[in-house]
């Protein structure tokens, strides 16, 4: 069957989401985890344009929307990359089973 | 000629997230998820969100990919190459399965897929007005969230030098 | 590529070259006759009929395909980037009261970036051993791609130009953004001390004038209300905007000294400190392609953007032709782009950053405040 063009894009989605989910699950670096987020992250925005563009093209909201996520982004990774080089400076690893300092 | 591009742009940006994660040299896995974001961009363009596809080129290429890249090499470590993940690896597989599975079910059975559209995209000026009219709480809320990271990330940098 | 070792050995390449270029070219031939042709009036007659071939060569001028290889393309910038190259070696020689380039093409060196291409053509090209091979050979291939994806938006005149868009500007600091990672790119896969030294100071230094120079140019997109270059020009038909703006130009131009690593900021290529920077274990043509041509074409694209924001495009008395007005403009600005270079010392590192971020992006934003207050009072200094 012929799919319309909104469920190509639904469909982009969900292979970058479960590409996410299976990064964010076998992962162990922290680096590599945070790779993980964004590819959600992007995937979460394509969600946001293409129902946009295809239920309601009228208006810009989804566009508005994935312009706070990607920014929100930006400063997620500006902190993690902090967070993981401080780790890193401490222990000379980024494997996040090998960090327990914090644990109780 | 939009197939042909929507189907390169798809191949780009799935298998390029996937080396992401899966090559071998962590380098090699943040250029793969640049490009990543490249692709993504692409499909913004192809959704008549121009703007937005430059936006998220400027942002997630030119600010967060290079972020990751430098962190990347300054981490650079051979221990990395020998990671272990034993189940892990099978468990991710099952639970990736099993979302791809439940959310592709969950886009195949709906009305979603005989949905499309003639109407033309509103321009992208209408952005700048939405997010300064009815979402200016998130505009603000957003700029402190971002002014709060850049204070946190500096004094995390500064830690160790102390 | 291994050794030629013997003549039988050179005449079968020189053979299979030979059947490759007889079999490549009717097939090329075919393809751009099948592409063009069906629009173009291209006639077999042609070939006896000069006068025909008038009417197609002007058709032809009209296409995407010679916008895009020869006038605003790759011709014309790769044209610009070698007269900038030999403009800024005499220029700097003159300054430093020397010669200069002086004997290759009889007058004054004229010829000297095409020596300077034959002798970087003939040298061999050497991957270090220990370099990551895939990243070493693609970073200055994707550099120049990158330098020349910009060059797709900048209009000429409001005909000439390859790629309308309604973000242009939006579009160059797209690209611009690439530029830290092709560095970082070449500067990693060098696996060496000073490429590696020299990628992270280039990386900080991009990264940090990146955003003062984004903020200057949003004070001429505010007066001219449209991110198209086309339209900002427009909006200068009265008063040029590097007299509304004299601050965020004055920023953009320091920016833009920096983007380019030029010389008070060539940290990244500082040669007494880091032999050459990222660039190090570069040679031949590899190393030709990003400095000979990435940079300069780099060059180009700040120039024209500066003349497109600033100093009113292509507009100018009439009997000269606009095309000759933006080349003016843009050879102005890339004349005092390279200037410094032949006056200034090289700054610190630290004292570099600090600029950008205490000095550079408080000017920015304070001509971008102005701007917008003379926007919503409405003064009427732009002739709406």
């Amino acid at each position: 069957m012929i799919l319309e063009p909104l469920a190509n894009y639904l469909f982009v989605s969900v292979v970058l989401f479960t590409v996410g989910v299976y990064g964010l699950v076998t992962k162990k670096n922290a680096l590599r985890m945070l790779f993980a987020v964004e590819i959600l992250i992007n995937s979460a925005n394509l969600n946001f344009v293409a129902f946009t563009r295809y239920l309601h093209p009228t208006s810009v909201t989804g566009q508005a929307l994935a312009m706070f996520s990607i920014s929100l982004a930006a400063a997620e990774a500006a902190v993690g990359l902090a967070i993981i080089l401080a780790v890193f400076r401490l222990r000379r690893d980024v494997d996040v089973s090998e960090i327990k300092g914090l644990r109780g | 000629m939009v197939d042909a591009v929507f189907a390169l742009l798809a191949v780009v940006t799935v298998v390029s997230a996937i080396l992401a994660l899966e090559a071998k040299e962590v380098v090699y896995g943040a250029v793969a998820l640049a490009l990543s974001f490249v692709g993504v961009a692409g499909f913004f363009a192809l959704l008549d969100a121009v703007f937005l596809a430059m936006f998220q080129l400027t942002v997630y290429v030119g600010a967060i990919a290079v972020l990751i890249l430098f962190t990347v090499m300054l981490v650079r470590r051979e221990r990395w190459l020998k990671t272990k993940e034993g189940v892990y690896k099978s468990v991710g597989i099952v639970a990736s399965l099993a979302v791809a599975v439940g959310l592709g079910y969950l886009v195949y059975s709906s009305s979603i897929t005989h949905v499309t559209t003639t109407v033309e995209q509103a321009p992208f000026t209408l952005i700048g007005a939405l997010i300064l009219s009815e979402y200016w709480a998130a505009l603000v809320a957003l700029s402190l969230v971002l002014a709060s990271a850049v204070v946190g990330a500096v004094v995390l940098a500064k830690l160790e030098r102390d | 590529m291994a050794l030629i070792r013997n003549l039988l050995e050179f005449l079968i390449r020189i053979v299979v070259l030979v059947v490759i270029i007889l079999i490549l070219v009717p097939i090329l031939l075919f393809v751009a006759y099948q592409l063009l042709g069906s629009k173009l009036p291209l006639t077999p007659s042609m070939l006896f009929n000069p006068s025909e071939a008038l009417a197609f060569t002007l058709a032809f001028m009209d296409t995407d395909f010679f916008r895009i290889t020869v006038f605003p393309g790759f011709t014309f910038v790769a044209l610009y980037a070698a007269i900038a190259g030999l403009w800024e070696r005499k220029l700097l020689a003159k300054i430093q009261l020397r010669v200069g380039p002086l004997y290759a093409g009889r007058f004054e060196g004229i010829l000297q970036p095409v020596a300077d291409v034959l002798k970087l053509l003939s040298k061999e090209l050497v991957i270090p051993k220990v370099a990551d091979k895939l990243f070493f050979i693609l970073a200055p291939l994707l550099t120049v791609v990158i330098a020349t994806a910009a060059v797709a938006v900048i209009p000429v005149t409001e005909n000439w130009v390859i790629a309308r868009s309604d973000v242009g500007v939006l579009v160059i600091f797209a690209v611009l953004g690439f530029f830290p990672i092709t560095a970082l790119m070449a500067a990693w896969s060098s696996n060496s001390r000073y490429p590696m030294l020299g990628g992270l100071r280039a990386l900080h230094q991009m990264v940090s004038y990146e955003i003062p120079l984004i903020l200057s140019v949003l004070a001429p997109v505010i007066y001219a209300g449209s991110l198209n270059p086309i339209e900002i020009v427009k909006a200068q038909s009265n008063i040029w905007f590097i007299l509304l703006a004299p601050i965020s130009a004055i920023v953009f131009y320091i920016c833009a000294l920096a983007e380019l690593e030029r010389i008070p900021f060539d940290l990244p290529e500082a040669e007494p400190e880091l032999v050459s920077g990222w660039l190090t274990e570069y040679g031949g043509m590899n190393f030709g392609l990003i400095l000979g041509i990435a940079v300069y074409i780099k060059l180009y694209v700040l120039s024209a953007l500066f003349t497109l924001l600033f100093l009113g495009g292509w507009l100018g008395p009439a009997p000269l032709p606009a095309e000759f007005w933006f080349i003016l403009k843009s050879f102005i600005v890339t004349t005092l782009l390279l200037i410094p270079r032949g006056v200034f010392p090289r700054l610190r590192i630290d004292l570099l950053l600090k600029q950008s971020w205490a000095y550079y992006l408080i000017l920015a934003l304070l001509n971008l405040v102005v701007a917008a207050a003379v926007v919503l009072t409405g003064s009427n200094l732009i002739g709406w």
